[in-house]
C-alpha cells in the first residue's frame, strides 16, 4: 500500500527558521502577507457597525452567510430580494419569500446580475471636477454655490424614486425654488401610462392575475420577458401550465418581433406593429359578434385567419378567464380597444387588477427635457440617468453644452458623467439606504450591505447635503446627518419595530385594486404604414433592458432570448425580408428615421415579421461602461417605441456576430430528409388525450409515458454492474418545459453562485462561452412563424457518466449521492471528457479567464468563497449546487435531523420565476423527484444512449385550440409537431 | 582492425575460388563505403538546405508549442463541442507513420521477407522520429501539461488518487510509451554491428570514440552474432503484438466513446491498416528522395518500391472497405444520431476533407494496380504523397465528428489558428531535422544485413552442412 511507503507524519521537519528562509518559503510569506491584507479589505461594513474581527458580533460567523432582506430598487418594479453577504460582502441576490410581488422568492435575471454592477472597477471613484479629483466638501461647496445663486434649476431623476427620495426632493425644490424636477427614462412604457390614464382615469398600471387565466392574449406584450411587472406575470402564467389540469391556459401572441413570450405561445401570430390597431380593433369588433372587419384585415395583411377565429371563439368562451395585453409601444388606440376588450372578457378584478401610482411615476417626454434644457438652466444636476447617451431622438450632449453648470451623479464616468461639470460617483443600490414603492399600499425597503467600496455617496445624500446647505434653518434637517437618518425619521418607527421592518423588507398590504371601468376614449386612429417603410422595433433587451446594464458584462454575455446573440444589439429581421434585402447574418443594414440614420449588423431571425425589422436600445456606449464600451450600436438618434424607417442594404465587411447557439432545428439535417431526434419533445392536447385513453406498454413492461410513445423506445441493457443508490441521498433535478420562458434568470443565478467567468465576445463566437445551464431554442415548423420549444440544459449528472470513464486521471468522479463531481486541482484539461458527454454541457478554461479578467482586487471581492475560483486549462460544468447540498447537510447533521426533501434548493431553481426546476432526492418515497419522474410527461434527453441522466425533462404541450390542433390518431413518432423542417 | 565479419566467416573455409571471393570482398567494400558515404563526407549543399528547412520548421514548433504552453489551449481553434484538435488529429496521424517501421522490421522480418532489409533501417528511424514527434502532442494538448506530465503515470502519491484504468487515454499512455521503447531498443540493436563498421573505417579520433562507445564493444564475433541475431529475433517478435495494439489503443480513444462517428467497433483493425497504409506511403515517400540523393538506387531498387506500393494498395483496399462499412453500419444501425454523423461527415461543413480523404486514400491508389505506375517513380510518387495527406485528413476528418454530435443546439465548427498550422507544419521540420540528422550520423541502410543478401555473400552448392 502506498500509505505505507510514503511517510504521511513526518516528524523530522523542522519549522524553517527566518535565516534559513528558503525562497519557497519567502514567496509563501510574502504571499500570506498579501493574503491578509486582502481579507481585511474585504470586511466592508456600514462605518457604524464596524467591529474588530475578534470582538465580532454573535450573528457574524467568519465564513458563515448572513442574508439581509432589502428591496431591489434597479429595475422598473421593486421586487423584494435576499442579499446573501459573507464577511461582510455581499456575494448573492435571491428573491425574498413572501413579497407581495414576488412571493415565491424569484428574482430576473438582472437582480441576479446586479452584484456585478456593485463590484464593477470601472466605478468612479473620487468626486472630480474639470478632470479632477476634488473632495466631497469641494464638490458639496461648489453646487451649492451654484445653487445658490441660480434662478433656474433642472433636476433630473429616474422615475423610480422611492418615497422618501421623493420627501426630500420636495425639500430640495422648497429651498432651491428655481428648481424643476423632471423624471426621465430612456425607454419607459409612458405612452401606454397616458393612454391608462385617459382610459381608466387615474395615473397607475394594469396589472395581472394570470393564475386566473385560461386564455391570454397578447397584442406585442413582451409580459414574460421585458414588460411590466414579468415576475407576477411568469409566476401566474406558469401557474396555468399543467397539460391536463382544469385551468391549462393558452397563449396567443400576435407581435412583430420575436420575443420570450412570442416564444412560449401555444399559438402565434406574427403583426406588423403598426397594423395593431387594426387587429385590436377588428378583435374588439369580433368579439362584440361582427367578424368582417377582422376577416378583411386578416385577408389583408396575411394574418391567419383560422387562429384569429379560433382566438375569439375562446375568448368568448372564457369570459372572465381571459385577459388582453398590449405593448407599450403599441398606439394609444390600440390600449383604448384593449380596455374595452378587457371589459367585455370581464377581466377586472379576475385576470388583471390595477396599481395606482403617482403622476410622478411617468417620465417626462424626453422632447420636454430637451425643451427644459433649451430653456437656460444655471444648474442642472442628473441623478442616475444617461441622457446624454440614451436620449431619444436629439443631440442631448450638444444641447447640454450651453448649460453653465452640470452635475452629474452616476456610479460610472457615463457619457453624462463625463460631460457634466462636476461629476459625482454614486453610491450603488446595494451600498444605499433607501425605500420603494412596491405596489400601491406597500412599501418596500432597501438597506446597504457594505459601506461604499469606491467612496460614492447615494443620490439622497447628495440632495440632502445641498439642501442642507441651501437652507441651514430648516429645523427637521438639522439633526439629520444622513439620508439614513432622514429615512428613519420619516418612517418615524420605535428602533425595534424598524428593525423587525428591516428583517422583513417592507411593510403595508398590496391594495389589489381592481381594473376600474374604462372610459371610451376617441384615440387618433394611426395613420396605416407608408409604403416602403418598415417597422422598426427599438425594443428593451431581455437582459440589458434599456442600457442600464450596458456595462454588466454577466448581461452582455447572456445570450439574447431568441436569436443567442451575445455582446451586441443588432437589426433582427424575417429571413425573407433578408433575402429579399440582399443580405445574411453579418451583413449591414442602414436604418433611418426620424432623420437619423444607423448602421446595424443584420441577424435573420424565423418568426419576425416581414415588415418588421427589431433592435434592441442602450447599446453603443462610448464611455463609463467597462466591457460595454464599443458594444453595439445606439439606436437612441432613431427616436423609441417603434418607428417608421427605411432599410436599406449597406456596404462594409462582414461583422463578426457571437451567437451562444447556431443550430435551431433538432431535427437538422445535411439533406433534405429531417432527423428525428426527439430531444425537446412536445406534443398537443390531442395526441395527449389519445395517449391517456391507451398508455401502451414499453419493451420492459412499465407502461410508457407520453413522450416515449414518440420515439422508439429500447430495451437497454446495463453492462457495468449496477451501483446500489438506494441508500442516503440520490439527487435528482426536474425541469418542466410547459414554464420554462427561457428568460435567463437561472443563468444568472448560476453565474453568480458559481463564480462563472464571463469569457467576451470573440471567445463566444469561437464556441467557449462557459455557462453551465443553457437555454436551448428549438424552432420547428416555416421560417415565418415556427413553433419554440426552450429546453433548459445543464449536466445531466449521469449515472452511467460517460465523462468519468474517459478521463485518464480521475479528475471527475461520482459521489455516493449521484453527483457528478468535477475535482478541479486533479484535472489536468485532455477535454476528453466534454467530448464524451453527450449533452455538451461542460466547459473548458481555454485561458486563464478569471486571472487575466480580474484586473481589479476589489472584483475577487464578488466570488462566493464556498466554489472554488478555476484556472486555466480546467474543466468545469454544473454541480449540482453542490455547496448547497453541503451547507444543507451540515446544517441537518448539526441539528440531528434528516435532509428534508426539497431542502436544498440549487440557484436556478432558487431564480427560477415560473417554478419550472425542481430540486430533491430521488430516494424520497412520493418526493418531488419521484413525483417528477413518475409524470406521464417525463422523460430523459437521450436515455436511448444509457448514460442515465438525472435530470429529467417533463414534454411541453402546446396547447394548441382544438379547431386547430393539427393531431391526428396514427400520427405517431411526432416529436415536435410541426413537421416540416426549421428555417435555417 | 577486424575485417567485416561476414568475409571472416566466409573467408575460414575458401570452398571458392580465390577471384569470386575477391570480388565480393571488393563488393562488400563498395557497399560499405557506399551506404556510409553520406557519413563521412561534408553535408552537401542539398543536405544543409534542406536541413534548413527542416529547422525553420522545428523553431516554428517549438514557437508554437512554448506559446500554446504559456498562454493556454486557447491559441488554438478548439472550443466547446470540438475538444480536439488539430493536436490529437497531428498525435494520431504520426504514430501512424511510425508503424511502418515495425511492420517492417519485425514481421516481414519474422516472415522472412528478404527484400525489407535495404528499407528496414530507414524505415525503423522513421518509425522513432515519428514516435517522439507524436509523443509532443498528447502533453502540450493538455490544459495543464506541467501537471499531465506526471499524473497520467501511476506513480505512488501521498493522496492516494490512482489514475483512472478505465481511460483510453491512459491506455494510450501505456501502449505509445512501451512502442517508443521497444521500437528504439530494437532499433538500436539493429545499429550495433554498422555502428561498429561505422567505427572501423572512421579516420578521425573523435568520431572512433563516438562510434566506439555507441557500438558497445562490437567485434563482430561468432558469439557475439549469435546473441545478436537471437535478441533480434526477441525484439521482433516482441514488437510484432506492438504493431496491431499501439494503433488499436489508439483507436480506442475514440471507439470507448459514445459520440457518433466515434463509437464503432470496426476502429481497431481500421486504424492498424490505415497506420500502415499511412506508414508506407511515408516511407516510401522519403525513401525515393533518399536513394536518389545518397545514390543508393542498387540498394534500394525498384522492386523493393514495387512491393511496398503492393502493400500500400492492398492497404488502400483495407481502408476503403472499412470507410464503405461505416457508412453501411450507420445506416444499417437506424440510429438517426448514427445516420447523421456520417451523412453529415461527408457533406456537412467538413465534406471537403472527406473527399479529400477518400480520393486519396482510396480513388487513386487504385492506380497502384498498373505495374508501370508501381514501377516508376513519377507515376508513384504522386501517389504516396496523396496517401500522407488523405491520411492527414481521415484523421481529421474523424475527429470532426465532434463539431455536430447529439444536441443540435452546441454544434459548433472548428476554425484552425496560425497556432494549429504552425504545430502542422512545426511536426514536420521538427521529423526532418531527426531524418536529416539520422542520415548523417547513422547508417540509412543495415549495412550488415544488406551485406548477408549482397550477391555471392551466402554460402551456395552443396557442401553447406
Amino acid at each position: 500500500m502506498i500509505s505505507n511507503e510514503v511517510p504521511i507524519h513526518d516528524d523530522h521537519v523542522d519549522p524553517p527558521s527566518a535565516a534559513a528562509m528558503s525562497r519557497r518559503t519567502a514567496m509563501k510569506m510574502f504571499s500570506l502577507t498579501a493574503m491578509m491584507g486582502m481579507v481585511s479589505g474585504c470586511i466592508r461594513k456600514p462605518t457604524r457597525h464596524i467591529v474588530a474581527m475578534h470582538d465580532r458580533p454573535e450573528y457574524q460567523q467568519p465564513g458563515m452567510p448572513l442574508y439581509y432582506a432589502s428591496t431591489w430598487t434597479e429595475g422598473s418594479h421593486p421586487y423584494g430580494m435576499l442579499i446573501k453577504q459573507i464577511d461582510g460582502r455581499p456575494i448573492k441576490i435571491e428573491g425574498l419569500e413572501g413579497h407581495p410581488l414576488n412571493p415565491n422568492g424569484k428574482s430576473t435575471a438582472q437582480m441576479q446580475a446586479s452584484l456585478f454592477g456593485l463590484y464593477d472597477p470601472e466605478r468612479l471613484r473620487s468626486p472630480q471636477q474639470g478632470g479632477q479629483d476634488i473632495t466631497w466638501p469641494e464638490a458639496d461647496k461648489a453646487v451649492a454655490d451654484a445653487l445658490r445663486g441660480a434662478r433656474r434649476v433642472l433636476v433630473v431623476t429616474r422615475t423610480t424614486l422611492g418615497p422618501s427620495e421623493q420627501a426630500l426632493l420636495a425639500r430640495f425644490r422648497k429651498a432651491v425654488p428655481g428648481a424643476q424636477h423632471m423624471a426621465y427614462e430612456p425607454a419607459q412604457d409612458r405612452d401606454r401610462r397616458l393612454a391608462w390614464q385617459q382610459i381608466y382615469g387615474a395615473a397607475g398600471e394594469v396589472t395581472t392575475k394570470l393564475e386566473n387565466a385560461k386564455v391570454v392574449l397578447s397584442l406585442d406584450a413582451d409580459f414574460l420577458g421585458t414588460d411590466g411587472d414579468t415576475l407576477t406575470n411568469a409566476r401566474g402564467f406558469a401557474e396555468t401550465r399543467v397539460p391536463g389540469a382544469a385551468n391549462f391556459s393558452r397563449l396567443y401572441v400576435a407581435e412583430g418581433g420575436m420575443t420570450g413570450t412570442g416564444s412560449s405561445a401555444d399559438h402565434r401570430i406574427p403583426v406588423r406593429p403598426s397594423t395593431s390597431a387594426e387587429l385590436a380593433a377588428g378583435l374588439l369588433a369580433a368579439l362584440g359578434g361582427s367578424s368582417a372587419a377582422l376577416s378583411a384585415s386578416a385577408t389583408k395583411h396575411g394574418w391567419d385567419a383560422k387562429v384569429l377565429q379560433a382566438l375569439v371563439k375562446d375568448l368568448n368562451a372564457n369570459k372572465g378567464k381571459a385577459a388582453v395585453l398590449a405593448g407599450p409601444h403599441l398606439p394609444a388606440a390600440v390600449h383604448g380597444a384593449v380596455a374595452q376588450m378587457n371589459a367585455m372578457l370581464g377581466a377586472s378584478g379576475t385576470t388583471l387588477g390595477w396599481n395606482a401610482t403617482p403622476a410622478a411615476a411617468i417620465a417626462s417626454a424626453p422632447a420636454d427635457l430637451a425643451k427644459a434644457i433649451a430653456a437656460g438652466p444655471e444648474v442642472v444636476i442628473f441623478l442616475g440617468v444617461n441622457p446624454v447617451h440614451d436620449m431619444p431622438g436629439a443631440d442631448f450632449g450638444k444641447a447640454l453644452e450651453a448649460v453653465p453648470m452640470v452635475v452629474a451623479q452616476g456610479l460610472t464616468a457615463d457619457e453624462t458623467v463625463s460631460a457634466a461639470t462636476i461629476a459625482l460617483p454614486a453610491a450603488h443600490a446595494y451600498e444605499s439606504w433607501n425605500d420603494a414603492t412596491v405596489t400601491d399600499g406597500v412599501t418596500g425597503i432597501a438597506q446597504p450591505m457594505v459601506a461604499p467600496l469606491f467612496g460614492g455617496r447615494q443620490d439622497a445624500d447628495s440632495l440632502l447635503a445641498w439642501t442642507k446647505a441651501l437652507a441651514p434653518d430648516d429645523g427637521a434637517l438639522k439633526a439629520t446627518k444622513d439620508f439614513h437618518g432622514f429615512l428613519q425619521a420619516r418612517w418615524g418607527l420605535a428602533q425595534d419595530k424598524w428593525e423587525a421592518l428591516l428583517r422583513k423588507g417592507y411593510a403595508g398590504t398590496a391594495k389589489n385594486a381592481a381594473l376600474p371601468a374604462p372610459r371610451e376614449v376617441a384615440f387618433p386612429a394611426p395613420a396605416a404604414p407608408a409604403a416602403g417603410t418598415h417597422d422598426v422595433v427599438l425594443a428593451l433587451h431581455p437582459q440589458t433592458v434599456d442600457g442600464r446594464f450596458g456595462g454588466n458584462a454577466w448581461l452582455l454575455e447572456t445570450p439574447e432570448s431568441c436569436n443567442k446573440v451575445v455582446w451586441d444589439n443588432v437589426a433582427a429581421m424575417a429571413p425573407a425580408t433578408a433575402r429579399a434585402l440582399g443580405v445574411s447574418e453579418g451583413d449591414w443594414v442602414t436604418v433611418e428615421a426620424n432623420g437619423a440614420s444607423v448602421k446595424l449588423p443584420v441577424v435573420p431571425q424565423p418568426g419576425v415579421q416581414k415588415d418588421t425589422i427589431v433592435t434592441h436600445v442602450g447599446y453603443g456606449r462610448t464611455q463609463g461602461a467597462g466591457h460595454g464600451v464599443g458594444v453595439g450600436v445606439n439606436v437612441a438618434p432613431l427616436g423609441s417605441g417603434v418607428v417608421a424607417g427605411k432599410v436599406s442594404k449597406a456596404g462594409g465587411d462582414k461583422y463578426l456576430i457571437a451567437k451562444t447557439q447556431h443550430v435551431f432545428d433538432q431535427n437538422a439535417s445535411v439533406t433534405d430528409q429531417p432527423m428525428e431526434r426527439h430531444i425537446a419533445i412536445s406534443g398537443t392536447p390531442k395526441a395527449y388525450e389519445a395517449y391517456r385513453k391507451d398508455v401502451p406498454d414499453g419493451p420492459d413492461g412499465k407502461p410508457l409515458s407520453f413522450p416515449d410513445t414518440q420515439k422508439h423506445k429500447l430495451a437497454l441493457t446495463q453492462i457495468d454492474p449496477e451501483v446500489d443508490y438506494s441508500k442516503g441521498h440520490k439527487w435528482g433535478l426536474a425541469i418542466d418545459l410547459n414554464k420554462c420562458t427561457g428568460c435567463h434568470a437561472c443563468l444568472l443565478a448560476c453565474q453568480s453562485e458559481n463564480n462563472i467567468v464571463i469569457v467576451g465576445k470573440e471567445e463566444v463566437a469561437v464556441g467557449r462561452d462557459m455557462s453551465w445551464i443553457r437555454i436551448d431554442r428549438y424552432e420547428a415548423g416555416p421560417e415565418e412563424n415556427p413553433n419554440i420549444l426552450l429546453q433548459p440544459m445543464l449536466c445531466q449528472h449521469c449515472d452511467n457518466a460517460p465523462c468519468e470513464t474517459v478521463c485518464p486521471v480521475n479528475a471527475t468522479a461520482h459521489t455516493p449521492e449521484g453527483l457528478n463531481d468535477q475535482i478541479y486541482n486533479r484535472c489536468v484539461g485532455t477535454r476528453y471528457c466534454g467530448n464524451n458527454c453527450p449533452y455538451k454541457v461542460r466547459r473548458f478554461n481555454f485561458f486563464n479567464y478569471t486571472g487575466e479578467q480580474t484586473t481589479d482586487p476589489v472584483q475577487e471581492l464578488r466570488a462566493n468563497p464556498h466554489v472554488t475560483v478555476r484556472t486555466r486549462g480546467v474543466m468545469e460544468k454544473c454541480t449540482f449546487c453542490v455547496q448547497r447540498i453541503n451547507a444543507v447537510k451540515f446544517e441537518a447533521a448539526n441539528k440531528h435531523v434528516d435532509v428534508e426533501d426539497g431542502a436544498v434548493v440549487t440557484a436556478c431553481q432558487q431564480a427560477c420565476p415560473s417554478d419550472a426546476i425542481v430540486f430533491g432526492d430521488a430516494n424520497v418515497k412520493g418526493g418531488l423527484i419521484e413525483t417528477a419522474r413518475g409524470g406521464d410527461l417525463a422523460y430523459h434527453v437521450l436515455e436511448e444512449i444509457n448514460v442515465r441522466p438525472n435530470v429529467t425533462y417533463g414534454a411541453r404541450i402546446r396547447n394548441a385550440h382544438p379547431d386547430l390542433d393539427d393531431w391526428k390518431p396514427g400520427a405517431h413518432g411526432h416529436g415536435h409537431d410541426g413537421d416540416k423542417k426549421g428555417g435555417h | 582492425m577486424n575485417p567485416p565479419p561476414p568475409d571472416s566467416s566466409t573467408l575460414e573455409e575458401p570452398v571458392v575460388d580465390s577471384s569470386r571471393a575477391a570480388k565480393l570482398q571488393a563488393d562488400l567494400r563498395k557497399l560499405d563505403a557506399d551506404i556510409q558515404a553520406p557519413m563521412e563526407s561534408f553535408p552537401t549543399q542539398r543536405w544543409l538546405g534542406a536541413f534548413g528547412l527542416a529547422q525553420i520548421g522545428a523553431v516554428i514548433f517549438l514557437i508554437t508549442f512554448v506559446y500554446t504552453i504559456a498562454r493556454g489551449i486557447g491559441v488554438w481553434g478548439n472550443n466547446n463541442p470540438v475538444g480536439w484538435g488539430f493536436a490529437i488529429t497531428n498525435f494520431v496521424f504520426w504514430i501512424g507513420i511510425g508503424h511502418a517501421g515495425t511492420l517492417i522490421s519485425a514481421i516481414l522480418y519474422l516472415l522472412r521477407q528478404k527484400w525489407r532489409t535495404p528499407i528496414a533501417r530507414f524505415a525503423e528511424a522513421m518509425t522513432i522520429f515519428a514516435v517522439i514527434v507524436a509523443l509532443q502532442f498528447p502533453l502540450v494538448h493538455t490544459g495543464r501539461p506541467w501537471l499531465a506530465a506526471y499524473w497520467l503515470l501511476p506513480l505512488p502519491n501521498a493522496n492516494n488518487i490512482w489514475v483512472n484504468f478505465r481511460s483510453p487515454l491512459l491506455w494510450d499512455v501505456f501502449a505509445v510509451s512501451t512502442y517508443a521503447l521497444v521500437s528504439i531498443m530494437f532499433w538500436y540493436t539493429g545499429l550495433i554491428p554498422d555502428l561498429a563498421a561505422a567505427r572501423d573505417r572512421a579516420q578521425h579520433r573523435v568520431r572512433k570514440l563516438v562510434y566506439g562507445i555507441l557500438s558497445l564493444g562490437w567485434k563482430g564475433s561468432n558469439r557475439a552474432w549469435q546473441h545478436y541475431e537471437k535478441a533480434y529475433l526477441l525484439f521482433a517478435g516482441l514488437s510484432t503484438p506492438l504493431v496491431l495494439s499501439v494503433h488499436s489503443v489508439v483507436s480506442f480513444d475514440f471507439a470507448t466513446s459514445v459520440i457518433p462517428g466515434w463509437h464503432t467497433t470496426i476502429f481497431p483493425p481500421y486504424f492498424v491498416a490505415g497506420a500502415v497504409f499511412s506508414g508506407f506511403a511515408m516511407v516510401a515517400t522519403l525513401i525515393i528522395i533518399m536513394r536518389k540523393y545518397f545514390k543508393l538506387q542498387h540498394v534500394i531498387t525498384l522492386d523493393h518500391l514495387d512491393l511496398m506500393n503492393r502493400i500500400v494498395l492492398v492497404t488502400s483496399l483495407m481502408v476503403g472497405y472499412a470507410y464503405m462499412m461505416e457508412l453501411f453500419i450507420a445506416w444499417y444501425s437506424g440510429v438517426v444520431f448514427e445516420r447523421f454523423a456520417f451523412m453529415n461527415r461527408a457533406m456537412g461543413s467538413y465534406g471537403w476533407a472527406y473527399a479529400i480523404m477518400v480520393t486519396c486514400n482510396v480513388i487513386l491508389p487504385q492506380l497502384l494496380w498498373f505495374k508501370k505506375i508501381r514501377r516508376t517513380i513519377k507515376f508513384m510518387y504522386p501517389i504516396v504523397i496523396a496517401v500522407n495527406i488523405g491520411m492527414w485528413f481521415e484523421r481529421f476528418v474523424i475527429i470532426m465528428a465532434l463539431h455536430r454530435d447529439y444536441l443540435p443546439s452546441s454544434w459548433h465548427d472548428f476554425t484552425p489558428t496560425w497556432v494549429d498550422y504552425g504545430m502542422l507544419i512545426g511536426s514536420f521540420g521538427l521529423f526532418f531535422t531527426l531524418l536529416l540528422l539520422f542520415c548523417r550520423f547513422l547508417p540509412t541502410v543495415a549495412i550488415a544485413e544488406a551485406k548477408m543478401d549482397a550477391p555471392g555473400a551466402q554460402p551456395t552448392g552443396g557442401h553447406h552442412e
